[in-house]
């Protein structure tokens, strides 16, 4: 660059010189182009100069230190996952109970079909299910896009394509599916065509599980148990078929986080066919329906009249005759028509006797315990189906003494179960849960620890000698009380119209898991000698169901031998220092 | 004197295109297999995903209680054939 200026410079010099009259001024005039090139020169050097600075900067920056580096890297990686609308759903061990799955569906775009007719014909040829007018309906309407058939098997997918029709598209959906069937579908619920949650924990998690699904962020975990789900069902529909009820509930609850096992309504339904089913298929008995669930009550009657030292357990009522308050008689369903103590109301199942002890605590300090067990307001469960308990607006003195043996009052069946769990594990309420729980749950203490192991002792009898024998389950100490009410309607109770309870817990020296099974309207057989009530129906359908999930729970049994008299009457003496009187009837 | 600088100046930039050519098309073909494999593994995961639900689905346990009925004589377990370490007779040595 320089060079040629230099000489441009040159030449002009030597040109000027040719003409004599101008060579005075040349010495000043001839640099100044020289200047001028040089300032420019310099100017043009430091713009490339700072120019080559700054790419060299950046490559530097780039290169050594690491700029902007890690964000394209994540960026990749996050396109190599794959992304569903939904996250699974999985129970406790980790088995799928819900998931997305990619499937095609079948569209039609009107303005490319060359000939309706034809293709109507040719679709109906490999997908029989479809009527011929409908798709000659749609391939000839108006507009760019109908539907023709979503989620087509890939047997269906591949003749479809094969026919090559113009006009007809597949678009790549996904299909909300469950492994399992109807199995859980009163907790899981259902989603519609667009993958949007309508019911059970699909709909009460529905952001949740759409963000999880984006997010990568795995599958919600639940604390249910497939394995233990499956025998509940089981049990449940046998017991049904076997006793022609016409709807069950059955519940299984840890008791000490709260954290529900298994939750089974039935009758249930298709989650992929809601119409060929009715409102009473949707209807979820364990968590939506309320019930008086009768002489389960006296459970916590019997709790209240103990943590309030209304009564301790050698205190005894009158069950002579039947009790005359206001215009009402209260009855006994196996009158014994003799003065009875605390356990033997409860074991026999004394309306007479509950009720006086309900009158005695009183109807303030009833309410305000129901209320502490939360048997009063709805609980916190995460789903949609909540069921609002029914309680007297204005809590009488008859009231108390009916809501005394479970009548007056009407709550779910989880409601129940709760309630029982909490007066086993220790007197702690926590409020039951569909999801898995970590670490310790803090709960409210409702009982004192020695009314617990008074109850633990009381529930164990009403097994070993009370109307809920056949609860038994071989081995695991097995205590609970049975409910048998009429069921109410408008007006009053309907005769032979039972809704019939038991709710127990095992193994009763130590209580783990507390089990409920509600049968709607049973009915007496040959093998019940025309009885049913529930220690006939709902007690045995306990003791079957606890035989087979204990082992799976890894409940230790007791073996049967000599040693089981002897714990058995370990724990009674230890819950209770009367214990070994109180066993010996 | 001059020529040498103008070889160079002239030879470094060729040589830095040329190279920066090699780089970028080995950089474009080893961004189309990332892609392959990105597709494929893609791909695969979706193949995962189905076959898990196949697999829950294969072990629902109604299906295993009934094949377990049909082909296997297994029945639950009963308390008497549960025990646990602290239930067993203390240990006595290898002589009795």
């Amino acid at each position: 660059m320089s060079e040629i200026s230099v000489r441009a410079w040159r030449d002009a010099a030597s040109e000027m010189s040719d003409s004599n009259g101008i060579e005075r001024l040349s010495a000043r005039e001839a640099r100044r182009p020289l200047e001028v090139a040089r300032t420019r020169l310099l100017v043009a050097g430091a713009i490339f100069a700072i120019c080559f600075v700054i790419l060299g900067a950046r490559l530097v920056q780039l290169s050594l230190l690491d700029g902007g580096h890690n964000t394209t890297q994540n960026a990749r990686y996050d396109a190599a996952l794959l992304t569903l609308q939904r996250a699974d759903i999985v129970d406790r061990n980790g088995i799928l109970l819900a998931t997305n799955l990619p499937s095609q569906s079948l569209y039609v775009d009107p303005t490319q079909v060359l000939d309706a007719n034809e293709a109507a014909d040719r679709i109906t040829s490999v997908l029989p299910d479809l009527s011929r007018g409908g798709i000659l309906r749609k391939a000839s309407a108006k507009g760019n896009f109908q539907w023709i058939q979503r989620n087509l098997t890939p047997e269906q997918y591949y003749a479809v394509n094969r026919l090559g029709l113009p006009g007809f598209g597949f678009k790549r959906v996904e299909r909300r599916v469950y492994p399992h069937g109807s199995l859980f579908v009163h907790t899981l619920g259902f989603t519609g065509v667009d993958n949007g949650g309508l019911a059970g924990l699909e709909a009460a998690r529905d952001t949740n599980l759409k963000n999880l699904a984006q997010s990568h962020g795995g599958a919600l975990v639940t604390s249910l148990d497939s394995r233990v789900q499956h025998i509940v069902n089981a049990e449940l529909a046998a017991a049904m078929a076997e006793f022609d009820a016409k709807g069950g509930a059955g519940i299984v609850l840890d008791v000490h986080n709260g954290e529900i096992l298994a939750l089974s309504s039935l009758p249930d339904f298709n989650p992929y066919d809601l119409k060929s089913s009715g409102p009473d298929q949707h209807f979820n008995r364990a968590t939506l329906g309320v019930y008086e669930l009768g002489s389960t009550f006296k459970a916590f009657t019997t709790a209240m009249a103990l943590d309030y030292g209304v009564v301790n357990l050698n205190d005894r009522y009158d069950a002579t005759k039947p009790l005359r308050v206001a215009r009402f008689v209260i009855r006994d369903d196996h009158p014994q028509n003799r003065w009875l103590d605390v356990p033997e109301i409860f074991v026999h199942s004394s309306n007479i006797g509950a009720a006086q002890m309900a009158r005695d605590v009183g109807a303030e300090r009833q309410k305000e315990f129901l209320d502490r067990l939360g048997m009063l307001a709805p609980l916190p469960l995460e789903l949609s189906e909540n069921g609002r308990p029914l309680s007297p607006r204005q809590w009488r003195e008859i009231n108390t003494m009916t809501i005394g043996y479970g009548h007056g009052i009407a709550v779910t069946p989880l409601h129940l179960i709760s309630g029982f769990a909490t007066l086993v594990n220790g007197g702690i309420t926590r409020p039951p849960t569909l999801l898995r729980r970590h670490g310790e749950i803090s709960g409210t203490r409702v009982v004192t620890r020695e009314t617990s192991d008074a109850m633990r002792l009381l529930m164990r009898m009403v097994v070993e000698d009370g109307t809920g024998k056949k609860a038994e389950a071989e081995g695991y100490l097995v205590g609970g009380k049975t409910g048998t009410a009429e069921k109410a309607v408008a007006g009053g109770y309907k005769k032979n119209a039972l809704i019939t309870t038991f709710v127990g817990a095992f193994p009763m020296d130590s209580p783990r898991y507390a089990v409920l099974v509600m049968l709607d309207e049973p009915h007496g057989t040959k093998s019940t000698h025309g009885y049913a009530g529930a220690g006939w129906n709902a007690a045995p359908t306990v003791g079957r169901i606890i035989s087979q999930i204990a082992p799976m729970l890894g409940v230790m049994a007791i073996r049967p031998s000599g040693e089981d008299k002897e714990e058995t009457e370990r724990l009674l003496v230890r819950a209770d220092g009367e214990g070994r009187r109180l066993a010996s009837f | 004197m001059i020529r040498p600088a103008l070889i160079l100046w002239i030879g470094l930039p060729a040589i830095v295109t040329i190279a920066l050519l090699l780089v970028s098309y080995q950089v474009q073909s080893l961004e189309n297999e990332l892609e392959t494999l990105e597709r494929a593994a893609i791909a695969q995961q979706e193949e995962i995903h189905v076959l898990r639900a196949e697999w829950s689905f294969l072990n629902r346990p109604e299906r295993l209680a009934r094949l377990a009925g049909r082909y296997l004589e297994l029945v639950p377990v009963k308390p008497s054939q549960m025990t646990s370490f602290t239930l067993a007779p203390p240990f006595r040595g290898l002589e009795q």
